[in-house]
């Protein structure tokens, strides 16, 4: 109800104004408000209420027709056309865009051809008719002039209405700069129309471009409708203001498309602005959203290589007299990540088993078999210490229920000595030997296709000798191939690497490979790489290993002698150290291995402040000593050092001591000169 | 390898005179060696010179073991009522005394000319 009163005073009055216009001029009027009221009521409201909006227009037209001296039948005309208008408009807009939006391009477009030309086409052809038919006889005239009228009624006022309590411009038109614009436009208005006979009103133009382009679209309704108004109101003051040299009907109509050509210059102009700043926070949007994406693989890239890190040794075989390093470098693109592993495993008698390998596949199924491949060989190495039946027996578990696809895998063992390399290789590249004197050497015998679970095909072994000081490295296809490059290629690439790698540390050999070959920013496939160096002793530390052999004790001493005389030790500390070591090893060799198998022995020796300290360990358990000497080579070793202690755990046995730097167990002072 | 040489030790026989045998060893004595000088410590004992001096001076290195088969040798030397010399090296009487400070061989002998001399 409260509507309905609300849209018949609006209309009421929206209609008076209109109606005073045409009197006061003498014209018709310049633009019929009550047609942009009814419609912007109809675009804002429900459509449930529209029925009370037109009811009440119509009723409101009716009334003040009838008022105004009209017959009935031309009220009932009048009113028809007045809320058959206004439905159609605001029935074509709602069909095509739903909820107006005149910051839409589209639905500007929708909104000209439905609310401000084909409503009001409508409306004019029923009030035309209606008015031929009580005598008039100007069709055309009145057609245009209502067709003409109510458009511009729809487009300043209606556009004016629905965009009042839009706050999506860029900028109030209710600021300074805003109302400036307004007023300017106004008085520019006041001035092309009145102070000069040429047509140059066009250039009130320029006022609602800026409000479009500037402003927004609520600038351009308030803008066009204050020009509109000026325009009207100067009509009222002085119609001579019209063009010069034309009907005064014709100019009346020129006026018209002038001013409703700048309104709608404005809005275009104004959508224009909007969609393009639509598209920049899309396209803001749209990038943030890429990067999201981003992030979010890069994430689970990140957790493919933390898995595939988790799959891989926590640590390496720690020997001192071994220098081990050991790199991973994940795959750039995700889905190449997973299925290349390195692996050191300590065996029994003291040698030490090196293993790379590669997964044929990606992902997580190549991930996860890598996982469960790399424990099973760990396990089967201590079996099988020879690279030759280990790979026939990790083959073997390849085909079984645990099993992998296919898989390639370079496999060696360093003996207890480090002096000799037994290896074998399932379908992966050679593994580089590079000596101390820079000489570069490719493992490739002993090779045989990928590991694919046929327990049939026989793996054979190759065994090297490896100088001291040399080093061994390992490693899967993605360290050298190249896309658009022959394997052999890779190889050299590496080959030409060897003499730059002398008298590096194993650490240092890494770093030097991966950054040398490393040629793109990004790997395209998994890398592992294994280095193995043949260390020499360090200033304080001597440690090796040596099998358990009598004929290796002699070298034990020989090299422990030459150790201690360079590190500037009494000849008569290094006699007695010498003594008790020779005891200690030689009671490893006799007592450690019962069984026969011959283990390995570890040698570690540390020069301290004022003692030698020695330890000899070995993986077997001592038998009682014998009458032979072993009694006495203990006797031999109390005698001569301190702290001698003898322990026993589950892993072997370790014999340890210390000779003092300070005197000789004689009792004779070293001299002091 | 034959009986009196390895790549680590050599033990050379030599006779001087009717009844004495000497064996000059250079090298190491130890697990691997120490067959070497037992072997002929027992061809001594089972012999029929009645005097063997061990030229030990060119041993580096002598372990328990190498201890061990100049005990068991002097045993049998003994029981066959032979005599038995050592000349040892620096090492050797190191070791020698350190398990048997009150000396195993009666004679501290410097040189082979004061083992010669003790000997006949």
């Amino acid at each position: 109800m409260l509507l309905f009163v609300l849209v018949a005073l609006t209309y009421a009055a929206g209609s008076e104004i209109a109606l005073a216009l045409i009197e006061r001029s003498g014209l018709q009027g310049v633009f019929f408000i009550p047609a942009g009221i009814t419609v912007a009521f109809l675009l804002r409201l429900q459509r449930s209420v529209w029925w009370i909006v037109l009811a009440a227009a119509g009723i409101a037209e009716f009334t003040m027709d009838v008022l105004g001296g009209f017959n009935v039948a031309q009220a009932l005309g009048f009113a028809l056309a007045n809320t058959a208008e206004p439905l159609v408009g605001a029935g074509i807009v709602v069909a095509t865009c739903g909820v107006l939006d005149l910051a839409r391009r589209r639905h500007v477009g929708w909104f000209t051809l439905g609310a401000v030309l084909g409503g009001p086409a409508l409306g004019a052809t029923i009030l035309a008719t209606a008015d031929t038919m009580f005598g008039g006889d100007q069709y055309w005239i009145v057609f245009t002039q209502v067709w003409l009228g109510d458009a511009i009624g729809v487009i300043i006022v209606g556009s004016a209405i629905l965009v009042w309590g839009s706050s999506r411009d860029r900028r109030s038109v209710f600021s300074l700069w805003g109302l400036l614009l307004v007023i300017g436009s106004a008085v520019l208005t006041v001035l092309v129309m009145s102070l000069s006979d040429l047509p140059i009103a066009f250039s009130v133009l320029i006022g609602v471009v800026l409000a479009g382009a500037l402003f927004g679209t609520r600038a351009v309704a308030v803008t066009s409708l204050v020009i509109a108004i000026t325009m009207a109101i100067l009509l009222i003051v002085d119609p001579g203001v019209l063009i010069v040299g034309v009907d005064q009907r014709v100019a009346l109509v020129l006026i018209k498309l002038q001013i409703g050509s700048f309104a709608l210059a404005g809005l275009v102009i104004a959508a224009e602005a909007h969609e393009r700043d639509l598209a920049v926070t899309r396209a803001a949007v749209a990038s943030m959203e890429a990067k999201t994406l981003d992030q979010e693989r890069s994430r689970q890239h990140q957790l493919a290589i933390e898995v595939q890190r988790g799959l891989l040794p926590d640590r390496l075989v720690d020997d001192p007299a071994l220098q081990i390093a050991a790199r991973y470098e994940a795959a750039e693109e995700m889905l190449e990540v997973g299925g290349d592993w390195y692996d050191t495993i300590q065996l029994r008698d003291g040698a030490v088993a090196l293993v790379v390998g590669d997964i044929v596949g990606k992902g997580v199924d190549a991930m996860t078999s890598m996982g469960r491949l790399r424990t099973a060989v760990g396990a089967l190495a201590v079996q099988n210490p020879e690279p030759g039946p280990l790979l026939e027996a990790v083959d073997e578990f390849v085909g079984g229920p645990d099993g992998t696809d296919y898989a390639t895998v370079f496999c060696a063992i360093l003996d207890a000595g480090r002096t000799r390399l037994t290896y074998a290789s399932a379908g992966h590249p050679p593994a580089l030997m590079v000596t101390a004197d820079g000489v570069a050497r490719w493992l490739e015998g002993a090779g045989s296709g990928p590991l694919y679970g046929d327990t049939t095909v026989k793996r054979s072994q190759e065994t090297v000798d490896v100088p001291p000081g040399a080093a061994l490295l390992l490693f899967s296809d993605g360290l050298v191939e190249r896309r658009g490059e022959s394997l052999t290629r890779g190889l050299e690439r590496l080959e030409e690497l060897g003499t730059g790698l002398v008298g590096l540390d194993a650490e240092t050999i890494c770093d030097e490979v991966i950054s040398a070959l490393h040629l793109g920013d990004t790997w395209h496939d998994d890398v592992v790489l294994l280095v193995v160096k043949n260390s020499p002793h360090d200033r304080n530390t001597y440690d090796d290993h040596h099998p358990s052999d009598p004929l290796e004790l002699s070298r034990i001493r020989a090299s422990v002698r030459e150790w201690l005389t360079s590190r500037e030790i009494d000849e008569p500390v290094i006699d007695d150290v010498i003594i008790a070591l020779g005891e200690a090893t030689s009671n490893v060799v006799r007592h450690a291995y019962v069984d026969g198998n011959r283990g390995g022995m570890r040698v570690r020796i540390t020069v301290a402040d004022s003692s030698v300290d020695v330890a000899v360990s070995d993986q077997g358990t001592w038998r009682a000593p014998s009458p032979d000497g072993g009694g006495m080579g203990l006797g031999i070793i109390e005698s001569i050092a301190d702290d001698v202690d003898l322990s026993t755990t589950p892993d072997g046995t370790t014999l340890r001591f210390r000779i003092a730097l300070g005197g000789s167990a004689e009792g004779t002072p070293i001299s002091t000169s | 390898m034959d009986d009196t040489e390895n790549e680590l030790l050599t033990v050379e026989r030599e006779l001087l005179g009717e009844n004495i045998v000497i064996l000059k060893m250079s090298g190491e004595l130890d697990l691997a060696t120490v067959h070497l000088l037992s072997g002929q410590l027992k061809s001594v004992a089972e012999g029929d010179r009645e005097a063997v001096i061990i030229d030990a001076t060119q041993v580096g290195f002598m372990d328990s073991t190498g201890l061990h088969a100049l005990v068991e040798g002097k045993r049998q030397i003994h029981e066959a009522g032979k005599r038995i010399f050592l000349v040892p090296s620096n090492q050797v009487r190191r070791v020698l005394e350190l398990v048997f400070p009150d000396r195993l061989f009666a004679d501290r002998l410097d040189d082979i000319e004061q083992a010669i001399e003790a000997a006949t």
